[in-house]
Order: structure tokens, then C-alpha cells, then sequence
């Protein structure tokens, strides 16, 4: 920082970050990486609002009247499908991008929250099982930790084919931060390049998804949903593709979706946002007759209770949050997370800072965060009429400009 | 003490044969012969202990998948990813199978006894996969860890990719970017010939090709 150059005149196309990125690229050679999602101007809920209830709608009372904010998710095909008490659950994010507390602090706060825990692709850490009541075990392409017992001791499964941030991408861990903790975790040698392939390298036919998913059913007896999660590429294709390939449940990450680390170039222009992404996989699924069938997680860019309900006004059962969890926790937002250098001790393995992530303290907060948003979205049910946060609909929403109706179909305001 | 074999046969779908077996497995039966089943896929996955499947006939793809003790032989063939991400065990087939053949395997020993298909041994984590016989291309890519060996020839991009481990060639094969031959070191022989000895393979190791990773480093976005 230094030795920055000044910038003079910035402007819309060569913008100050613009500038930035070039000057990286011509001192490094390399490409830039960094943590979080898509940070460009792309509509969001925010471009949404909801409609409160007034004359002819009744709105439900607050403080005398109930509302049902549990859910029941993978009820397609298992026999114990997720029982939860709020839609918001926690993102799967590895050990390995984040610290072994931060880790058991997220698995803590979810089950002081009856929300779930996602292991992510990293293994599953033992204690993080035994901390969280209900825990997603993560199946991705290069099948870190993943074993009979790794899969029998997850009260979900998810199939990761892509996320957000990097869709299409595989994923590494240089060999430099496997530690020995990592390579126990995730059943590697110590100092290992951890890579997982950009796609399933034993799915290379039409049909091997389904036959994945059958595998781990047969490996589970049909007991726990299988939950598949895509990145927001040829949305209708991909989940239809899904739906087929017989997972009860289908998560589908938005391009703001959160990341330890990746390409900027990757980041920022590729993928579909969260918000029509959304509206595509419910139509898809809407228009195969699967909607009722299936359930449906959006990811990506869920900040806050108004976010989960106008995503479940939409037509999702469920969010994940993955950023906004860290930020419960204490992170600042340097989106360094891909140094390993984090100052708050949420992304990195160095023990000096991961001392900085209490998790006591860190459970609480994502603990609280998850209550809070929960009953932000449980209000807003609320004044919208409804009794219970699952019978949020369409008819609820309206979008704030042209723009955002043409990529949701809802009502514009004032119509 | 049970010694009673486990009988499964003429079932229609993996869900009944698994179902069966694991019934047997609750009980505490170590031996179960599946026989009569069609090519079904995902059949004896994910055993959790070391007891002993003998399978007769053409099997589907993903036999002996997520291996965690069990010894399973097969007599017969089978299609793809036979022993995919097995972490324990054994798995002994006495035909060909397909592609894939133990794929993302973390540990336990997986034996062909006739040819494979592609992709022999990707993403391999630190278990040994011996084909007596021919494979055909992409071996070992990805590899991180353990063993390949191959009595006869491999195709083209053989080791492509790896990161770790070794990949021994008794016969004709094409690298892959990034593997590179190296010279047989005693421990080398010794540990084929063990090998050998144990599956009753005639070959002999001192006229193979050993494989490892060359020196450029995988860099596509840390996680
Ligand atoms: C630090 C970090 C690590 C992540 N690791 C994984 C992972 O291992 N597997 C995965 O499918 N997604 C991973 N993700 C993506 C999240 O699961 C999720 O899709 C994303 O964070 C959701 O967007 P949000 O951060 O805006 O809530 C990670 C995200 C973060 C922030």
C-alpha cells in the first residue's frame, strides 16, 4: 500500500478498482484472488418489498398470536428428513478455509439456534458432529473425509456440484496449510496439494449424478435426505437435471455467494445472481410438477430476516448463510480470507490468531444472528397475515422497478 | 461363533440385495455370497467391518463403493468405478471391469485380474489398486497418494496430473504432463513382489516402470 501509486482522474471505465487490478496483474503476473461473493450492482432483495397486511388482509399480532417459523426439509424420498426450528441454516464453509474454532463455533450456534451445520468439503471435524444437533456432511468432487462412517454420522448430505463464487471451478488447498490437523481431517497426506476437480471426474455420463446419489443412499439405507447443491449456471437445465438425479432436497448458490477464496475475474463475471436465480429454479421446478416434491435452499448474499422472508415468498423452504455467519463471529470484511492471515481468527490455521475466535463467545453471536433473522422473517410473516413463515407467497411481494419484474415475473409496485 | 454363508439372490434392485445384506450384518453373519442379481449397480457398499462377500456374476457400476473392512471377491466382472473411495478392505476381481476402477480409494487393496477400462486409480488417497492386465488411458490423474501397478500395457496419459504417489507399469504406457519415470529402488521391488506373492501373480518387478510426480505445482484458486 506504500508504495501505491496515486490514481488521478478515475473514471466509469477506469475506475479506481479497475486501475487497482491492472496494476496487480502487471506487478504479479498472476490473476488476483480474495474471499466473499460478487460485490458488483446486480438486483438483490433489497429491490423487493413486502406487502404488510392491511384491511384486506389481517395482519397476525405479534405478541399474542403464534407463527411457525420450523421446517421440515427432504421429505421426497428419506425417512428422517431435516427437522429444524428456522429456515436459516449455516453454509457449508471447510476446515481448512476456516479455523477449527470458528468451525466448532458455527456447529455450536446452530444447535443453540435449531438451525443446521454444514461441514463443507473440508471432513468433518469430530467435535463439530458432536456440538451440532443436526449437521450437513458435504460429498464433493475431490472427497475430503468422506467414508462410510463420515456419511452414516451426517443427518444430511450434500452433493456438492458447484457454488456461487467459483461455479465451474474445482477448489485447492496448497500443500503449504495442509497441517497436520488438516490432513487428518481430510484423509490426506501432510503437505499434500488438497485439489477437487472442477466436476465429478467419475459423473461423465448422463445419469452418473443419479447413480452418486443412489450410492450414498444404498451407503445410508435411505435414512437422511441427499441434498444437491449447484452453482446458478443453466439454472433450468441443472435443476431439472437435479430433480431427476433423485435428491430431496436441491441448494442453489447465487452468484453473491461467499467464498474463502477465488478468482476476481471469476467472482464478479460469472454466474447468475441469487435473486433471478431463485425465481428461475422455482418456475423450472414449478412447471416439471416438482415443486411440492423437492425442497429448495437459496444461498448466497442472505443477510438478514427480510432477505429470508422475501426468499421464501419466492418459493425457497430454506437459506443458507455462509458470510453473514462470519460476520456474525467478528469478521471485519478485508476479504483476505485466501491469505490465511485473518486478524480476527476465522479464516486461517496460524494458532496466534485463531486464538482471536472465542468460541464460546462466537457461538452466541451466530447463535443470536440466526434468532434475530429468524424473527425478523417471523414479524414480517406476521404483519404480511400469515401464521406461519411457510405460507409466505408470491402475492406477498412486490419489485421496486421494471427491471427487477422482468428478472423476478413478481408485480411492480404500485400495480 | 456363526458360520452360516448369507445367501442373496435373484433380487431386482440394489435396495433389496443391500437390504438383505445388511439384515445378515446386524445378526452378525461374516460370509454372504450375492449371486443371480443382474448388473445392478451399488451393491456391498459402505461395510463397516471385515467380513467376507463372495459375488458371482456380472455386476453394475460402483461395486464395493466406500469399502470399510469388508473383503470382496468377485467372480465375474464389473463395470465402472468398481471400489470407489474405499477406505478399507480388500476387493478381488477375477474379470475386467470398466472405467474408473478405484477411484478417489483412500486405502485397502483393490486387485483386477483381467483388464480395466480409463481412469484406473484418479484422485487415489493412499490405497493400492493392481490390475493384472491391460488398462487403457488417464491413470492416476489427480493422484495424491498410494499405488497404482499394471502387469501389462497403459495407455496415454498415464500419471497426468499426479500430485503424489507411484504408478508402476509392467508393460508399454504414455506419460501424462507432469509424471515422470524413475529408477526402481529396492523398496520398490520388494514391495511388488509382496504384492505378487499375496495375489499370486506371475510378473516380475524389476522389468517394470516406475512413475512419479514431476515438478510443477497445481495452482488454480486456493480454496
Ligand atoms: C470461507 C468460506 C468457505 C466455503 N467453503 C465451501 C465449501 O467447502 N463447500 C461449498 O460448497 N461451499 C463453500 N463455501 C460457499 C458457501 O457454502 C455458500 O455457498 C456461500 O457462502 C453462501 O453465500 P453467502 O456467503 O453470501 O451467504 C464457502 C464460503 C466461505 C465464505
Amino acid at each position: 500500500m506504500t508504495n501505491e501509486k496515486r490514481i488521478m482522474n478515475a473514471g466509469y471505465i477506469w475506475n479506481t478498482e479497475t486501475i487497482k487490478q491492472v496494476r496487480h496483474n502487471a506487478r504479479t503476473g498472476e490473476y488476483s484472488l480474495r474471499g466473499f461473493g460478487a460485490e458488483r450492482q446486480i438486483k438483490t432483495f433489497d429491490d423487493v418489498i413486502i406487502l404488510p397486511g392491511q384491511a384486506s388482509v389481517a395482519p397476525v399480532d405479534k405478541y399474542r398470536e403464534k407463527c411457525d417459523t420450523s421446517v421440515t426439509l427432504g421429505t421426497r424420498f428419506c425417512d428422517n428428513p431435516l427437522e429444524l426450528k428456522t429456515p436459516v441454516l449455516i453454509a457449508g464453509m471447510s476446515f481448512g478455509a476456516l479455523s477449527k474454532s470458528c468451525k466448532l463455533a458455527m456447529a455450536k450456534g446452530s444447535a443453540m439456534s435449531g438451525s443446521a451445520a454444514n461441514t463443507g468439503e473440508g471432513g468433518m471435524l469430530p467435535d463439530e458432529r458432536t456440538m451440532a444437533d443436526n449437521l450437513v456432511v458435504q460429498y464433493s468432487s475431490g472427497r475430503f473425509g468422506v467414508s462410510s462412517k463420515y456419511l452414516n454420522s451426517g443427518d444430511a448430505i450434500e452433493v456438492k456440484v458447484g457454488q456461487g463464487a467459483k461455479p465451474g471451478m474445482g477448489g485447492h488447498l496448497l500443500a503449504e496449510k495442509v497441517s497436520p490437523d488438516i490432513a487428518e481431517i481430510r484423509e490426506i497426506p501432510e503437505g499434500t496439494d488438497a485439489l477437487s476437480p472442477c466436476r465429478f471426474l467419475d459423473a461423465p455420463n448422463d445419469g452418473d449424478l443419479a447413480k452418486h446419489i443412489e450410492l450414498i443412499r444404498e451407503v445410508t439405507d435411505w435414512k437422511i435426505p441427499i441434498i444437491l447443491k449447484l452453482g446458478p449456471g443453466r439454472i433450468d437445465e441443472d435443476v431439472k437435471i437435479a430433480y431427476e438425479a433423485g435428491a430431496d432436497i436441491i441448494s442453489l448458490d447465487g452468484m453473491e455467494g461467499g467464498t474463502g477464496a477465488a478468482p476476481e475475474v471469476v467472482i464478479e463475471q460469472t454466474g447468475v445472481p441469487t435473486l433471478p436465480a431463485l425465481n428461475q429454479a422455482v418456475s423450472t421446478l414449478e412447471e416439471i410438477g416438482a415443486k411440492d416434491d423437492v425442497d429448495l435452499i437459496i444461498t448466497g448474499g442472505i443477510r438478514n430476516g427480510g432477505d429470508v422472508a422475501k426468499a421464501m415468498a419466492m418459493g425457497a423452504d430454506a437459506v443458507y448463510v455462509g458470510t453473514g455467519a462470519m460476520i456474525a463471529m467478528g469478521c471485519i470484511g478485508c476479504r483476505l480470507c485466501h491469505i490465511g492471515k485473518c486478524p480476527v481468527g476465522i479464516a486461517t490455521q496460524i494458532p496466534e490468531l485463531e486464538e482471536k475466535c472465542n468460541i464460546d463467545i462466537a457461538a452466541k453471536q451466530v447463535a443470536n444472528y440466526i434468532n434475530a433473522m429468524t424473527e425478523e422473517a417471523k414479524m414480517l410473516a406476521q404483519l404480511a397475515g400469515h401464521s406461519d413463515i411457510k405460507n409466505f407467497n408470491r402475492s406477498d411481494l412486490r419489485a421496486l422497478d421494471t427491471e427487477t419484474v422482468a428478472q423476478t415475473d413478481l408485480k411492480l409496485v404500485g400495480r | 461363533m456363526v458360520t452360516d454363508v448369507v445367501m442373496v439372490y435373484k433380487k431386482d434392485s440394489s435396495r433389496d440385495v443391500n437390504s438383505e445384506i445388511r439384515k445378515g450384518l446386524e445378526n452378525n453373519f461374516k460370509d454372504f455370497c450375492v449371486c443371480s442379481v443382474k448388473q445392478l449397480d451399488s451393491i456391498v457398499v459402505g461395510v463397516q467391518n471385515d467380513s467376507h462377500f463372495l459375488l458371482e456374476g456380472e455386476f453394475g457400476d460402483f461395486i464395493g463403493a466406500l469399502n470399510d473392512g469388508a473383503e470382496i471377491e468377485v467372480d465375474g466382472f464389473c463395470q465402472r468405478y468398481v471400489g470407489n473411495n474405499m477406505t478399507r478392505g480388500e476387493i478381488v476381481v477375477s474379470g475386467s471391469v470398466g472405467d474408473g476402477a478405484g477411484f478417489g480409494l483412500r486405502g485397502g487393496n483393490i486387485v483386477i485380474k483381467g483388464n480395466a477400462g480409463d481412469a484406473v486409480g484418479q484422485l487415489n488417497k493412499g490405497g493400492v489398486i493392481l490390475v493384472d492386465g491391460d488398462i487403457r488411458d488417464s491413470s492416476g490423474l489427480f493422484m495424491l497418494h498410494g499405488d497404482i501397478i499394471i502387469t501389462g500395457n497403459a495407455g496415454s496419459e498415464t500419471g497426468e496430473w499426479m500430485v503424489g504417489g507411484t504408478i508402476y507399469v509392467g508393460g508399454d504406457f504414455e506419460l501424462g504432463f507432469n509424471a515422470k519415470t524413475a529408477n526402481m529402488a529396492n523398496r520398490d521391488i520388494t514391495k511388488l513382489q509382496n504384492l505378487f506373492s499375496k495375489y499370486d501373480i506371475d510378473a516380475d518387478p524389476s522389468k517394470f516402470t516406475k512413475i512419479v510426480h514431476d515438478k510443477t505445482r497445481p495452482f488454480y484458486g486456493d480454496e
